[in-house]
């Protein structure tokens, strides 16, 4: 009994330099960040990290002072972690990244090369690859994102993760980006990421001020732009909105948009889309020149309309299909065209041809760069239009009766 | 305070009057009494002469304890039919002649006896038996009249049901086995008596159902009851120390009720059921880790709602073990897997308040285990204060001061709510000791510790054994014919026969064989020299056993029991009175 007893002691012992968890910290001893934006140091090759900060008692304490709910600490290093090192002269307690919500970088950076920063979002622990990534569009820093106030929300890394997940759901013109998609389509050859952009609507400075929470149409707002393009890791260029929804149609990833048409004499007629499918297929007519055929399926309904449609005539809505098709049409063909002009194979065509020929794109993988801006597409698009909602025709039909 | 815990020494005492036997002068018989007894004013001695006085009145005694005594059975049934003896017949017969008279002709009462032995006599006599001494006689007649005041049966009152029978154990051991014995009514139910203790003497009964208890586990329980060497028996729990598996564990490894239905059910289901004079609660075994988790009142609701209690009760168990650990180390260790917003709302309420969280959790862990003793200790007068004091004072103004989070008094009390849950006192606080220790180990290195703590848990209660049962079975060894009855409650119209809830015999069989107490262990029965070194325990009961066949204190084969052999156990001699007492 006595040797079991010291052999579990023993045991024990031995389990202490085993563990792994010894960075037991009390929570009022954590700074927690929420957002991490990385910008370019002025005139030089350093990089800037702005650590987007919570103070949790102006959150939810009782004991808050009225201050902002989130504060930012920046400063400035080599490498990235240098930086946040180095941060820790501003910061008082221990700077904590694993709720890491989203990270913000410059389109100065980007434009240079992200690989270092994706590395170090890759090799940390705590930083999740769930975090949303954001590039901050030319003439703003990352740092007045991550400086920015939120009306909604207190803490603006959330509202702004928040902001991508309800856009490429209700707009369809972009989709949250995260760190692991990244790491994947960078190493896709002749290909890249594509990133979200962000915005300031209105003043850059006004946005982290707490009075411009006072006002109900605030002076400054983060918005959501479009897509940033990249090639490897380097930022081409920018998706305009039409190329954006293009592109969510492409990559399949489409949850809902609004498509607008005016048929002829018929006004305005906005329907929704609540189903899209898009396939690719890779045809081979010729070994050296493959033919790329989009086919997209998409289920509508007529939300607002100005005309006189009636929607219980089949050929009508006939009419209606078709005008549909062309929109997605021109909407895709913007998107693949800007692609081909970027050669930035970001709808993922070499992927489809090595997954349906890999035979094929074993011989033309080392040319693919030269190919793809000239590889031809074909578009079938298929939109069945399924209901109308509320009303078949419009009240307007009846008064033209009259 | 504990000197009847002591062994030895009063026992020697008695060991040294085993061999007295009754002298026929009835007045140095008399005098010894009052010598022994310290002239105990509420022994009486009732001096009587019987028969005629030609040639001579026979000089007898009657001694009894009046405070024990059911003094009209003794004046209606005892002295009346003495005095209206046939003179005739009293003066002539001699004094030996005379006893087996008085016995067969004259004591109108149920139970008698005839004794020799002088410890016989004051043992029945502090029993509350009437002893009748005749002068000129070595022997003694004890008659059963033993009364006294008792508890009622009334409701339980911890082991609570809102369907089932209300009834409860009382300290009566009588009245305790009646209550058994009119929920099963079968010769099958055989019933062991002994007697405990080398002071008390205490009435210690071992019940079990002949053909469904496993015979390899009813003579280990009975041999393990018979090494017990103690002054006292002031408690079941006394017993269940001296019986159960040697391992060292806060875990109950034998199960205890007041109720009698469970009793009974645990009787059915092949278990023994032990019985101590003077407590309500009687033993049961062997038992496993899933009895604990059970209610009578399963039984009594339909199946699925009792699947969703029980399946409660276990999370319940868990929330017990683990709440606060977790607790502490998801706070100090792996903030990162608190959801942002809850993680947000507690760093706030940490902010100002002086301690580390698990000096914050020990604290109100050891305030609430005050206040639960504080509780149960003090005077029914005051606990509206204590409950008021321990929850607005406690609760309210050490969150306000600052000193505590509000988060950690909801999990302290949501601890303290899921211990009660458990339908079982003694796992309850089995597990309020291994919350401590997860609290430390959560403290010391978060999950890594809680995890490392929790295999080192599940791997003790694998190395449980009650009686040879497996502690954890049917989960492990996995039974699962058990299961119907384990975690789950299927209908009753599923189990078959026979309940199948770890059935000492099929489990025993299992293991292989019963766990011995070990004779070199210096704690429990320290009569090492009965049992030879190399004589295998299991052989031991087996040879035993073959005595034990047609035994006399087994209640069930009244029809063939046999007199003679009523000698052969040494402090079983008076059983076979004392099981006529039991039959009333």
């Amino acid at each position: 009994m006595r040797i079991r007893g010291i052999g579990l002691l023993v045991i024990l012992c031995v389990m202490l330099p085993l563990s792994g968890c010894w960075d037991a910290e009390e929570l009022n001893q954590r700074a927690v960040v929420s957002g991490i934006g990385i910008d370019r140091g002025p005139g030089n090759n350093n990089y800037v990290v702005s650590l987007q900060v919570i103070i949790a008692d102006e959150i939810s304490g009782k004991i808050g002072r009225g201050g902002t709910p989130t504060t930012v600490y920046s400063a400035e290093g080599r490498s990235i972690i240098e930086a946040i090192r180095k941060a820790s002269i501003q910061v008082p307690r221990l700077t904590s990244t694993a709720h890491v919500r989203i990270v913000v970088i410059s389109e100065e950076l980007a434009r240079e090369g992200i690989s270092d920063i994706l590395d170090f979002l890759d090799r940390d622990s705590d930083i999740r690859l769930t975090a949303k990534v954001f590039v901050a569009k030319e003439g703003i820093r990352a740092l007045d994102v991550i400086a920015g106030l939120s009306p909604m929300g207190k803490i603006t890394a959330y509202t702004l993760a928040q902001k991508a997940e309800i856009s490429s759901r209700e707009f369809g013109a972009n989709y949250p980006v995260e760190v692991d998609d990244l790491i994947r389509d960078v190493l896709v050859p002749n290909s890249g990421p594509v990133i979200n952009g962000v915005d300031i609507e209105g003043s850059v400075e006004e946005v982290r001020k707490k009075s411009n929470l006072e006002a109900t149409d605030n002076l400054g707002l983060l918005v959501m732009s479009n897509l940033a393009v990249f090639k490897g890791d380097q930022m081409k260029g920018w998706l305009n909105e039409q190329e954006s929804k293009g592109f969510v149609w492409l990559r399949n990833l489409l949850q809902n948009t609004s498509i607008v048409i005016t048929p002829g004499d018929q006004g305005v007629i906005t329907l929704d889309v609540h189903r899209g499918k898009t396939s690719i297929q890779a045809i081979l007519k010729d070994r050296e020149d493959p033919v790329f055929i989009v086919k997209v399926m998409s289920q509508l309904s007529v939300r607002e309309m100005d005309g006189t449609v009636d929607l219980r005539d089949p050929a009508a809505l006939n009419e209606m299909e078709k005008d549909v098709n062309e929109e997605i049409v021109k909407n895709i063909k913007a998107a693949v065209q800007k692609a081909q002009s970027l050669n930035s194979d970001i709808i993922c065509f070499g992927r489809t041809l090595e997954l349906q020929h890999p035979k094929v794109w074993k011989q033309l993988k080392s040319q693919w760069s030269e190919i793809f801006p000239k590889v031809a597409v074909e578009y079938q698009v298929d939109s069945i239009i399924r209901n109308s909602q509320m009303r078949d025709r419009s009240f307007k039909y009846n008064l033209k009766k009259e | 305070m504990l000197r009847h815990l002591s062994r030895g020494r009063s026992g020697q005492q008695t060991k040294s009057n085993r061999q007295l036997r009754i002298t026929g002068d009835l007045q140095q018989m008399l005098d010894r009494i009052m010598e022994e007894s310290g002239n105990s004013p509420d022994i009486v001695i009732r001096q009587l002469k019987l028969g005629g006085p030609v040639p001579a009145p026979v000089k007898a005694a009657i001694v009894y304890l009046n405070a024990l005594s059911d003094q009209q059975a003794i004046n209606n049934f005892v002295i009346k039919p003495l005095m209206e003896m046939d003179p005739e017949k009293v003066n002539v017969y001699p004094p030996d002649r005379l006893i087996q008279y008085i016995l067969e002709d004259a004591l109108s009462l149920g139970e008698t006896q005839v004794v020799k032995e002088w410890n016989d006599i004051m043992l029945a006599a502090l029993s509350g038996d009437t002893v009748l001494l005749v002068d000129g006689s070595d022997q003694a007649i004890i008659s059963g009249t033993a009364g006294g005041e008792w508890r009622a049966v009334n409701e339980p009152t911890s082991q609570l049901v809102v369907r089932g029978p209300k009834d409860s154990f009382v300290e009566s051991i009588a009245t305790n086995i009646s209550l058994i014995r009119r929920r099963i009514k079968s010769p099958d139910l055989w019933l062991e008596s002994m007697k405990i203790g080398s002071v008390t003497h205490t009435h210690v009964a071992m019940m079990y159902m002949k053909n469904s208890a496993d015979p390899n586990l009813v003579a280990e329980v009975r041999r393990r009851l018979q090494q017990i060497q103690i002054d006292g028996i002031l408690e079941s729990a006394y017993i269940e120390e001296f019986i159960q598996d040697k391992t060292i564990t806060p875990f109950p490894t034998v199960f205890n009720t007041e109720r009698p239905d469970v009793a009974a059910g645990n009787l059915l289901e092949g278990r023994v059921v032990i019985i101590v004079d003077g407590t309500p609660y009687t033993l049961i075994l062997p038992t496993v880790f899933a009895q604990f988790m059970q209610s009578p009142e399963d039984y009594a609701q339909r199946f699925d709602i009792s699947i969703l209690m029980r399946v409660i009760r276990y999370i319940c168990f868990v929330i017990l073990l683990l709440g606060p650990a977790v607790y502490i180390a998801l706070t100090t260790f792996h903030y990162e897997m608190i959801p942002t917003l809850l993680l947000v709302s507690l760093m706030a309420q940490r902010e100002g308040v002086p301690f580390p969280a698990f000096v914050e959790a020990i604290f109100m862990e050891v305030v609430f285990e005050i206040l639960r003793e504080a509780g149960v200790r003090m005077p029914r007068a005051i606990g509206q204060t204590v409950s008021i004091v321990g929850a607005l004072i406690l609760g309210q103004a050490v969150v306000e001061a600052g000193i505590i989070t509000p988060i950690m008094v909801i999990v302290v009390a949501l601890t303290g709510i899921a211990s009660f849950a458990l339908p079982s006192y003694n796992l309850s606080i089995a597990g309020r000791l291994f919350r401590f220790y997860f609290l430390v180990l959560a403290g010391l290195f978060g999950f890594y510790g809680i995890t490392l703590g929790l295999i080192m848990l599940i791997a003790h209660m694998n190395s449980i054994r009650s009686f040879g049962v497996p502690y954890l079975s049917p989960f492990s060894p996995f039974v699962p014919q058990a299961q119907k009855d384990a975690i789950l409650r299927l209908p009753i119209w599923m189990y078959g026969w026979k309940p199948l809830m770890s059935s000492s015999q099929q489990d025993v069989k299992k293991t292989g064989e019963i766990k011995p107490m070990s004779s070199g262990d210096s704690s429990g029965s320290s009569n090492t020299g009965q049992e030879s070194q190399g004589d295998s325990p299991l052989n031991r009961s087996h040879s035993q056993k073959e005595k034990d066949e047609n035994h006399p204190q087994q209640d069930g084969g009244r029809a063939q029991q046999d007199e003679g052999n009523s000698q052969h156990n040494g402090h079983k001699t008076e059983s076979r009175k004392q099981e006529d007492q039991y039959e009333n």
